[in-house]
């Protein structure tokens, strides 16, 4: 198992590589950039020197200049960067001013969870939700399902988040939640308990609309995989032997239909971290998502570099984790 | 049995009987896609569903001509003029000229699809040259004309209402909505923005006084565009990539696959956010890094087939007679695996719509004017308190329904293909 | 003193509601099955040979598309209007089945044990330690060696013609009365075709069991069987012990599936194939079904095979056929075909592995 592991982690290595190229090369990319609109910082003469000006500032605070104004070599470029990504050092943030790791470090808490609490919510409801409508396949009920889960799966979380806060957390309707934020605006003084149920409050709204995509794809996907295997040959063998259909479904069709929900468990935070963009800024959620707009919309390079970076970790990580658990749930996989 | 009798029998005349086979009668036959469309179009959710993609096809490429603040023709102090025909854009030729193009093509279709084969297929051949000539042709044409011809209007949608007194106007045809995407109410007061839906303006105005409807239709361009561009570029990479892949199998699969896990394993969407705020927002840059991020899963998707496919004989009778490579891959193996990698482009084009809106709300996607969704979302409603119920309605439920729209087209389409997934066997 | 039959089929009938149609796929099967005795039923896909085991197991999923009819009599309780509650003790004890495909027919994330011991703890009173030991036992009966090791294994961890063992064992391990084998050795290669029909024999042989063998080939049918039931589009059209059937073709169906089989020493250049294909289940013609194949019946008869589907008559002692052109159809009574036929059967060997 140890083996298992191992290799895999060393097969991640090319592909790790490979990222930080990626992301390093994403700089290159920018024409033209000012990070921010920083023009006129003065010492020119005209608009023109000082948008140049303003360039070389920033692409030696980049570390893509030595501070002779000299443009650094690729590869000595790429190896710097290397390693400060190594250690988390991604340099300053071009529009607040502060590291770069200080502003992921407290921002990457709250988005992680957020989505752990929300994969598990999407977990926990879809498999039951996949089984029931896969066992009572062609009702009725099935019919329905099919056609709700896929309307759900449609629903744009851009429109739903903004019409969740007005319908259920404005005091004009009912104000049954938070209209956003991760905390109500007096903390002082709250227990530790107090303070866990305040973000937990805060947070029931926005896990759940983004939760509403995922659980729909997740109990498609449970519902199909659990039909294909209940025509199976050795479903069919089991009802050969005397075994009654609820033990069939339950022992030997579930078994095998929960292989493809723990290869699919790579994909999903991946999926959470991109929605997370849209529903932090909707919800007012301090988080990577939030981070990750508003420098995409001020053009700050180290912040984007750093939160596809540790985006592109947290992937692989993941795609590492459902890779093991598929080895212990499927004694197909061998471990040599 | 006995010899003797063995023998009578092989050696018995196979002639037919004097009365007729019933049994041997086969019915016309049907092919694969008379079947898949057939099963298809009996549900009504998919009619539904591919009747309102059609229109939003058809509203994508006349959008122009329904919504415009311009007349399509008006005597201006004396003179005869055409300002709607003379004012539109590059684009909106182009796109004009693509769609009566296209419907050309399907009319060509149509009225051969009763020939056999054999006249048929040159028939067709002769008639797609001419289209592409004459499309070239008219491209040219309309470069040429857009570079030469007089391409500014002086006069508002004002001046040709006759609200305003510097022209004589008379007789102006105006086109269903007269509005345009761009044209505000003048002059602009609290009472114009965000206003209720009216008579004037069905569905109410936005932020800038603009008519909603007529925005929300202009938008349709965008998000189809968009949508379908990107996936079809998707599509090309993804395709090829995924092809090679599977015929060769070994080394260059498991390069291939290690490649296809480096870049599924970037969040798209901070990939893209990051390309286009370092990139900028032009309509067809977005196009390009949605196509560019969107290309994995057909990839798999091919290669998958394409590695079930070249097992077969079929595969290896082409191989041995010497077809090309790339002949073998593309006009053998690629029309039987294409049925999937349809129904996995369909729900693609799905997912682009929702990165593009999703965009464009985040203000990171096409520019200001241009209508789009999105950004028609994020001024009814954005992090703050603002939230206009009607005016992020409209928007919201074109996304919704066009996303719903092309996840029902490629479901029905899937569950055709393969109805085991729904029909009883 | 008449002998009790084990199982009776009296004029089974499964239908199935389909887009096109309603599909006839099994339109009337009468047969008998005594201790001892292996029945074959021959016949091409298609021809309802599957559907007609699947429904006397009763294993077709309850889709709404289904109207099976007619009698199945397991020692004579009824089995069609059993609850499905008694049905599940006889299915896999009493009567049991193995399948064509033993390559998917196991289930990959159990291990060959578990699924051996299931069956046993379903039918017999044991508790788990002495339901592993049969295990290990029914392992040693199909001749596998080491069968203590196997036991913990992974389908996946061997191959075809073990994995057909392991069926045959996980079949046997509650010493069913009846054996279902519907095609068992279609997927393996024709060396370890023949050690799992003799295993087959050898096992019949010590139990007492009747054997259903549902076949095309027929090479098995001639090395196994006892009384063949040749079945066409639906119905039974032929049926007599096997040296009868071989010797003594009636049907133009049967002879010509024996002219099938080319044999070393003829000279043809031509392999000899019967002309025309299978009606389809959803539109059979109103007589005959073959008859529009067929190139034997002329004249009079082939007016009489058109206008009505000829019925199973028993024209000589022990031999049914449903044909016009057999000699002495007319006059031949309808009765339930039925044989007590037993073939001389040499001593089996068992190859272990």
């Amino acid at each position: 198992m140890l083996q298992y592991i191992v290799r895999r982690l060393l097969l991640m290595v090319p592909t790790l590589i490979g990222m930080t190229l990626i992301v390093f090369m994403m700089a290159r990319f920018a024409p033209g950039l000012t990070g921010g609109g920083q023009f006129g910082e003065g010492g020119g003469r005209n608009a023109r020197e000082n948008r140049e000006l303003a360039r070389v500032n920033l692409l030696k605070k980049l570390g893509m200049m030595d501070a002779d104004g000299k443009e650094l070599p690729l590869y000595y470029q790429y190896w710097r960067w290397l390693k400060g990504a190594a250690t988390f050092q991604f340099g300053e943030s071009v529009k607040y001013g502060e590291p770069v790791s200080k502003l992921i470090g407290n921002a990457l808490p709250v988005t992680l969870t957020m989505n752990v609490i929300a994969t598990l919510v999407v977990y926990g409801l879809a498999l039951p939700g996949g089984m029931l409508a896969a066992v009572k396949r062609g009702k009725w009920f099935d019919e329905i399902w099919s056609f709700v889960t896929l309307a759900l799966f449609s629903l744009p979380v851009i429109w739903i988040g903004n019409l969740a806060i007005f319908e259920l957390a404005y005091s004009k309707n009912l104000a049954w939640f938070p209209a956003g934020n991760l905390h109500s605006a007096d903390t002082r003084g709250f227990t530790w308990l107090q303070y866990s149920t305040d973000y937990l409050w805060h947070l029931v709204l926005p896990i759940a609309v983004s939760c509403l995509g995922g659980f729909a794809y997740l109990s498609k996907l449970m519902r199909a995989s659990m039909i294909s295997n209940m025509y199976e040959d050795y479903a069919r063998t089991a009802r050969a032997k005397g075994v009654s259909q609820f033990y069939v479904v339950v022992r030997h069709v579930l078994r095998n239909s929960l292989l493809p929900m723990i290869t699919v468990f790579a994909l999903v935070i991946p999926g959470l971290l991109g929605g997370s963009l849209v529903i932090e800024y909707i919800f007012n959620i301090p988080g990577m998502g939030q981070l990750g707009v508003t420098a995409a919309q001020s053009r700050d390079l180290p912040v984007l570099q750093a939160l596809t970076f540790i985006g592109s970790l947290l992937s692989l990580i993941c795609l590492l984790l459902a890779d093991i658990c598929y080895a212990i749930a499927d004694p197909r996989v061998s471990y040599e | 049995m006995s010899s003797a009798q063995s023998e009578a029998f092989t050696n018995a005349p196979i002639d037919p009987p004097e009365t007729p086979l019933p049994a041997l009668t086969a019915k016309h036959g049907r092919s694969f896609w008379q079947i898949v469309s057939r099963s298809y179009f009996r549900r009504i959710k998919n009619q539904i569903a591919t009747a309102y993609v059609v229109l939003l096809a058809v509203v994508a490429v006349i959008a122009p001509f329904i919504a415009n603040g311009r007349p399509y023709t008006a005597v201006v102090d004396g003179k005869r003029v055409w300002p709607l025909f003379r004012m539109l854009s590059r684009e909106d030729r182009i796109v004009l000229l693509a769609g009566v193009g296209f419907l050309l093509y399907l009319a060509v279709r149509f009225f051969t699809r009763k020939r056999p084969p054999e006249t048929r297929t040159p028939v067709r051949r002769i008639a797609l040259l001419i289209l592409v000539v004459l499309g070239l042709v008219a491209s040219g044409g309309i470069m040429w004309s857009m570079r030469h011809g007089d391409n500014n209007d002086l006069m508002t949608r004002e001046d040709y209402k006759g609200i305003t007194p510097d022209y004589d106007v008379q007789g102006a045809v105006f086109p269903p909505l007269s509005w345009g995407f761009q044209d505000s109410i003048y002059p602009q007061s609290p009472e114009t923005q965000f206003a209720d839906p009216s008579k004037e303006h069905w569905l109410g105005t936005d932020e800038s006084s603009r008519d909603t409807l007529a925005r929300l239709l202009w938008a349709t361009r965008v998000v189809f565009g968009i949508g379908l561009i990107s996936e079809l570029i998707s599509l090309a990479i993804g395709i090829v990539y995924g092809a090679f892949m599977g015929y060769f199998g070994g080394t260059v699969d498991i390069l291939g696959s290690r490649f296809i896990e480096l870049v599924e394993s970037i969040p798209t969407l901070f990939l893209i956010i990051t390309l286009v705020a370092l990139l900028g927002r032009e309509i067809y840059l977005i196009m390009i890094v949605l196509g560019l991020t969107g290309w994995t899963s057909i990839a798999r998707f091919v290669r998958a087939e394409f590695y079930r496919l070249r097992k077969m004989d079929f595969v290896a009778a082409a191989h041995a007679t010497g077809v090309p490579l790339t002949s073998i891959l593309f006009r053998h193996m690629l029309p039987n695996g294409l049925t999937p990698i349809l129904v996995n482009a369909t729900f693609g084009i799905a997912g682009a719509v929702t990165i593009e809106s999703s965009l464009s709300y985040l203000g990171l996607g096409v520019q200001p004017p241009r209508a789009s969704w999105g950004s028609m979302l994020n001024a009814a409603g954005s992090p703050g308190g603002i939230f206009h119920f009607w005016a992020a309605l409209a928007p919201g439920i074109m996304i919704f329904f066009t996303i719903f729209a092309y996840n029902i087209i490629g479901e029905g389409f899937r569950d055709a293909i393969d109805p085991r997934l729904n029909r009883l066997e | 003193m008449e002998e009790e039959p084990l199982l009776e089929v009296e004029n089974l009938v499964t239908h199935f509601k389909t887009e096109d149609g309603t599909a006839r796929a099994v339109d009337g099967v009468t047969f008998s099955l005594f201790p001892n005795q292996t029945l074959a039923i021959v016949g091409e896909s298609g021809c309802g040979k599957s559907v007609t085991s699947m429904t006397i197991m009763r294993l077709l999923q309850s889709l709404p598309a289904i109207f099976p009819a007619g009698s199945i009599r397991y020692r004579g309780t009824e089995l069609m209007t059993l609850p499905e509650a008694q049905m599940r003790k006889i299915r896999g004890g009493q009567i049991a089945m193995i399948f064509q495909e033993p390559m998917t027919s196991l289930n990959p994330v159990f291990t060959v044990g578990e699924q051996i011991i299931e069956a046993v703890l379903l039918h017999q009173q044991v508790d788990r330690a002495k339901a592993w030991s049969i295990a290990e036992e029914s392992l040693q009966r199909v001749g596998i060696a080491e069968p203590a090791r196997r036991l913990q294994e992974y389908p996946h961890q061997m191959s075809g013609g073990m994995k057909q063992r392991i069926m045959i064992a996980m079949a046997l391990a509650c010493e069913p009365s009846v054996l279902i084998a519907d095609e068992p050795t279609t997927a393996l290669d024709v060396t370890i075709q023949a050690q799992i029909l003799e295993l087959m024999r050898s096992l019949q042989a010590s139990a007492g069991m009747g054997i259903l063998l549902i076949t095309h080939d027929l090479g098995v049918v001639a090395e196994n069987a006892d009384v063949v039931a040749v079945m066409y589009a639906g119905k039974i059209i032929e049926y007599a012990d096997v040296y009868e059937l071989f010797e003594n073709p009636l049907h133009p169906y049967t002879r010509g599936l024996l002219a099938c089989v080319p044999k070393l020493g003829n000279e043809h250049e031509k392999l000899f194939t019967i002309p025309g294909m299978v009606p389809g289940a959803t539109n059979y013609p109103q007589g005959c079904r073959f008859a529009a194949r067929c190139t034997h019946c002329t004249g009079t008869a082939r007016e009489k095979e058109l206008a009505q589907q000829p019925e199973l008559r028993e024209v000589k002692p022990g031999h049914w056929v449903a044909t016009w052109s057999a000699p002495g159809y007319d006059t031949a009574p309808e009765t339930l075909p039925s044989l007590t036929f037993r073939r001389a059967k040499e001593a089996a060997q068992v190859a272990p592995i």
